[in-house]
């Protein structure tokens, strides 16, 4: 029985275990990311704050905002990998698609994260003084820290909408208008709600006793709750949508958290009086949870259908393809490991008899398929070099390879398989026999006509150094005199050697001669073309 | 092949995942298991409990540990999540399918992370504070902290492991017969060895050179003499023992993958490159364990630099030469699945790809030639950076690159078959054709999508 076996239409965990394990990984990870966001742009707000500000001598409130930035960036971190991992396997194709669509800036996170990770920490530990220098590494490492979580959440909207994945893909990779505003939306809103976060941790944990600036971090909890309402609204009405009862009764707890939130903020600053640690925290943690669960089922929503469309259009292309797989060749090296490539032979067998055939001859089977035929290589000669020389460069004009993927054991292993078997690098054959008279009218025609392309010690010429392929050289390659006598007789197709059966056979059996000494080094043939 | 492509111009996908991933391996090796190794095995290893000597040992630890700390939680962690990014978008099919193969692995290990992170920084924090008579739990905390780092490397080892040596998987499709596959346990060693190879030096290295305790120097490079040298040995060991347990078809690549075709035929030369950097590694071995202070100083900077290039080497091997796979007996380098080819030799790649459809361009035959050639040769060959195809198809006809596309992976044992019918094989060769002729102009490097409208018949 054959089929693909597509590992995507595995599921390892089972859909009930999925989606809680993916909310409260989240949670944890983002209520860290919310953190570390939020007292990066308290601690460089502050340091602004301060450094230029109205007071006299800087407080230091910067460096307290700063201070955990250390473990909560580590600890988001760490918990990111959860729901990375979940939302991969669980919401594959359309979470990897936003990835892909949004590369190469998805992939710019990673140095993002580490150059506003170092940059940050340094303000965090930097010595006093060098203000300037400070704001600059405080403004650059928040910039690219705040580029994350932009990036992050376009990825998401665009993870929840494939229907917009072709419009994106059309537009060359820029949001659609629509979707644009949304993003924005929501990016401002994850801000709001680091900074409600941050402000909210630091005004128990870093502030302690300071009353001065327990007030101002309330200041802070209440503009950032405020500025959440507005883009909370936005952000609902950019959902283009009304969502379902359920949702939206999730959706109000939130709401109403937030507002309880708010008046306790309120009525604190109202009264002078200390928020305490307990309602506050309880309050926060119900407006991050039904938020979270607003969003991830918003999601679940979109996204459940289209992962049981695409599971049904996986095994649509399955049942599709796996007839063919039964009825089609055999797969090509479809084993766990291709073939060896050591063995002289086989490399032999791999690389060379495909065009030369298993015996030399040319007629190998894809032969018929190059504009210039394989050489028959039994019937060629050639000096180890040489045919280092052509193993290594091919020969340009022609398709025969570069194998400059062997290493030299591989490719002397193969040069000691063709001596052996094929006989290319034999001594060459002994010259035919011609009668003078016919020795001496092939001479005369080579210098006559021959010389032109293959030149007076056969060479080559400046003219057919252009050629696609040049001519061999003649004193390098050598041939059997049937060889010879057929490629003069018949030309070399695909190349400019014409056919020159019109001679007599007489004739061409003393070119045949001339060829075969040429290659053998023959000085008078050589010395007399000079004259 | 239900994924959009993307791929990196110029520097190509390999390089760009190798890179993010050698980072990590030194990181997360060399500094979390190894160095912060190296911190626990002081603090357990210290015979003197007061003194100056003892000051000088303690002062010594903390800025090693705060060193490492920052490396690991900033640059280290990050490139690992990188390596997991990079795949996402550069082999979305291979790493899909491998994080449902290992599912439970890879959850467990993000639990040992979080495990790991928060013990390095409990012991980061508590560390001034464990001293004196409760110093034992800082012993305790720093060998817990290395058992659960050294146990994050048990496991995405067999993963690792698994894409060379893919074991019975193929066709038991279990998790355990993906996991404790052949190559597993020599890699583990190997990866080990490493680890406190790299640690030892950057150990001692932290001694000699931003460190000026004489005091302690000579014990310190005397204790990290030995760790290097034997972890070294176990290092060289388990590569042996991992060669021998790859199948031949892959390590008859083996040294092209280092040499290229550049000096392929120059081997010597590799094996000599390597003798030497080991005669560099032992030296500072030897150097170390006889407390030679001077010459640690001289050693340490080109030792430390001499075997990231070894992992480097190491990497760079491992990654090329499991080609033609992703996935041994499953998946070609290209996303493609071993089944796949024979029935997309019949039934065609483009009318089986979700996504060349999708492509906003005119579908033409040079499009549809662009996009086959991106598919099928892209995770590999760039057009105008490194493993330039252009290159490869110099000085051919169309019907020669046409020919030799249908031979590729029986040539060069590290290539994937072209998974198409006969008509899709023209017109991927005639796109190279053009390209090479520089009669097509690339609108995109990274999708691969041609300028339509500008080149010529």
């Amino acid at each position: 029985m054959s089929g693909l076996f597509d590992v995507l239409l595995d599921q390892p965990i089972p859909e009930a275990l999925f989606r809680p394990l993916l909310f409260f990984s989240f949670m944890l990870h983002f209520f860290f990311v919310l953190l570390t966001v939020g007292s990066a742009i308290l601690g460089v707000t502050f340091y602004v704050w301060e450094q230029w500000g109205p007071h006299e001598r800087p407080r230091g409130w910067d460096r307290d905002f700063l201070s955990l930035f250390f473990v909560h960036k580590s600890l988001a971190v760490v918990f990111g990998v959860g729901p990375l991992l979940l939302m991969q396997v669980g919401n594959t194709i359309p979470f990897m698609t936003a990835a892909s669509l949004f590369s190469p800036l998805w992939l710019l996170i990673i140095v993002l994260l580490i150059a506003s990770f170092l940059l940050l920490e340094w303000v965090a530990v930097r010595p006093s003084g060098q203000r300037w220098r400070f704001l600059l590494v405080g403004l650059a490492g928040l910039t690219m820290l705040l580029a994350v979580p932009g990036i992050f959440v376009a990825v998401l909207s665009v993870t929840e909408r494939p229907a917009t994945w072709d419009e994106f893909l059309a537009l060359g990779g820029r949001l659609p208008r629509e979707l644009g505003w949304h993003w924005l939306m929501r990016y401002l809103h994850v801000l709001g709600t680091a900074i409600l976060f941050a402000a909210a941790f630091h005004y128990f944990k870093t502030a302690e006793e300071d009353q001065h600036r327990r007030r101002i971090l309330a200041a802070w909890m209440a503009g950032s709750i405020a500025a959440q309402f507005a883009l909370g609204l936005a952000l609902f009405a950019s959902l283009g949508r009304m969502p379902q009862f359920l949702i939206l009764f999730v959706l109000m707890v939130g709401v109403l958290a937030a507002s309880g939130l708010m008046a306790l903020v309120f009525r604190g600053q109202a009264s002078r009086r200390q928020l305490s640690a307990g309602p506050v925290l309880w309050l926060l943690f119900l407006i991050l949870t039904p938020m979270l669960l607003t969003r991830q089922m918003l999601r679940d929503a979109v996204l459940i259908p289209v992962n049981r469309q695409l599971e049904q259009n996986a095994a649509d292309y399955e049942r599709r393809l796996s007839p063919l797989m039964a009825t089609g060749m055999t797969s090509p090296a479809g084993l766990h490991q291709p073939t060896p490539l050591i063995e002289p032979g086989i490399i032999y067998m791999h690389s060379c008899a495909i065009c030369h055939s298993a015996v030399g001859n040319g007629l190998g089977k894809a032969a018929s398929e190059l504009d210039v035929p394989p050489e028959d290589i039994a019937a060629m000669r050639m000096s180890d070099q040489t045919l280092r020389r052509i193993l290594l460069e091919g020969i340009p004009g022609t398709s025969m390879p570069r194998f400059g993927f062997y290493t030299a054991g591989q490719l002397e292993g193969v040069i000691a398989f063709l001596r052996g078997n094929i006989g290319l690098l034999a001594a060459p054959a002994p010259a035919p026999t011609t009668a003078p008279a016919d020795s001496a009218r092939g001479l005369t025609v080579f210098y006559q006509t021959c010389t032109v392309c293959h030149g007076p010690d056969g060479r080559g010429t400046a003219l057919s150094a252009g050629f696609s392929p040049p001519p061999p050289d003649l004193t390098l390659i050598g041939f059997t005199p049937s060889r010879a006598f057929e490629v003069i007789s018949r030309g070399y197709p695909g190349t400019m050697m014409p056919s020159f059966a019109e001679l007599p056979e007489s004739t061409r059996w003393g070119l045949v001669q001339v060829v075969s000494e040429l290659y053998q080094g023959n000085e008078q043939v050589r010395g007399r073309s000079r004259q | 092949m239900q994924f959009p492509i993307y791929h990196i111009p110029f520097a190509g996908d390999g390089m760009t995942i190798g890179f993010n991933a050698v980072v990590h391996v030194v990181l997360s090796h060399g500094i979390a298991i190894g160095a912060l190794g190296m911190v626990v095995l002081s603090d357990w290893i210290d015979q003197a409990e007061s003194g100056r000597t003892a000051e000088a040992w303690e002062s010594y630890r903390k800025s090693l540990l705060k060193f490492c700390v920052l490396v690991v939680t900033t640059a280290g962690a990050i490139t690992g999540v990188g390596i997991w990014f990079t795949t996402t978008t550069l082999a979305p099919r291979g790493i899909a399918s491998m994080l449902r193969i290992f599912f439970w692995a890879w959850f467990v290990e993000w639990i040992v992370f979080v495990l790991e992170l928060v013990g390095l920084l409990v012991l980061y924090f508590l560390w001034d504070r464990l001293a004196g008579d409760r110093r034992r739990y800082r012993r305790l905390l720093g060998l817990g902290y290395v058992l659960l780092s050294g146990f994050t490397a048990v496991i995405i080892t067999g993963i690792i492991a698994f894409m060379l040596t893919s074991g019975s998987w193929p066709s038991e499709r279990s998790f355990w017969s993906a996991f404790l596959n052949p190559s597993y346990l020599p890699h583990l060693f190997t990866r080990l060895g490493l680890a406190f190879v790299i640690g030892s030096m950057v150990a001692t290295g932290f001694a000699v050179l931003a460190r000026r305790d004489a005091i302690m120097q000579r014990d310190a490079l005397r204790l990290f003499g030995i760790v290097l040298g034997l972890s070294f040995l176990v290092f060289c060991g388990s590569l042996l023992a991992y060669y021998r347990s790859v199948p031949l078809g892959f390590t008859d690549s083996v040294m092209f993958s280092v040499l290229t075709s550049h000096l392929s035929q120059l081997p010597l030369l590799l094996i000599l490159a390597n003798l030497a950097g080991a005669a560099v590694v032992i030296a500072l071995a030897v150097a170390a364990y006889r407390g030679s202070i001077r010459w640690s100083r001289l050693l340490v900077v080109p030792a430390l630099a001499v075997f990231i290039g070894f992992v480097v080497e190491f990497e760079r091997i491992r990654e090329f030469i499991r080609g033609p796979y992703l996935m041994p007996g499953y998946m070609w380098v290209n996303g493609v699945l071993v089944s796949e080819t024979p029935a997309l030799m019949q039934a065609g790649m483009l009318d089986n790809h979700p996504w060349y459809q999708r492509q906003p361009v005119q579908h033409d035959a040079l499009t549809a030639g662009a996009f086959l050639f991106s598919q099928n040769c892209s995770a590999c060959h760039t057009i105008g950076g490194l493993n330039d195809i252009r290159r490869q198809v110099r000085g051919r006809s169309e019907n020669g690159i046409y020919a030799i596309i249908n031979h590729t992976h029986e040539m060069a044992g590290f290539m994937p078959p072209f998974s198409g019918t006969e008509p899709e094989r023209r017109a991927m060769a005639r796109f190279l054709y053009l390209l090479e002729q520089g009669r097509v102009e690339m609108e995109s490097y990274a999708r691969h999508m041609p300028r339509v409208g500008r080149s010529g018949p």
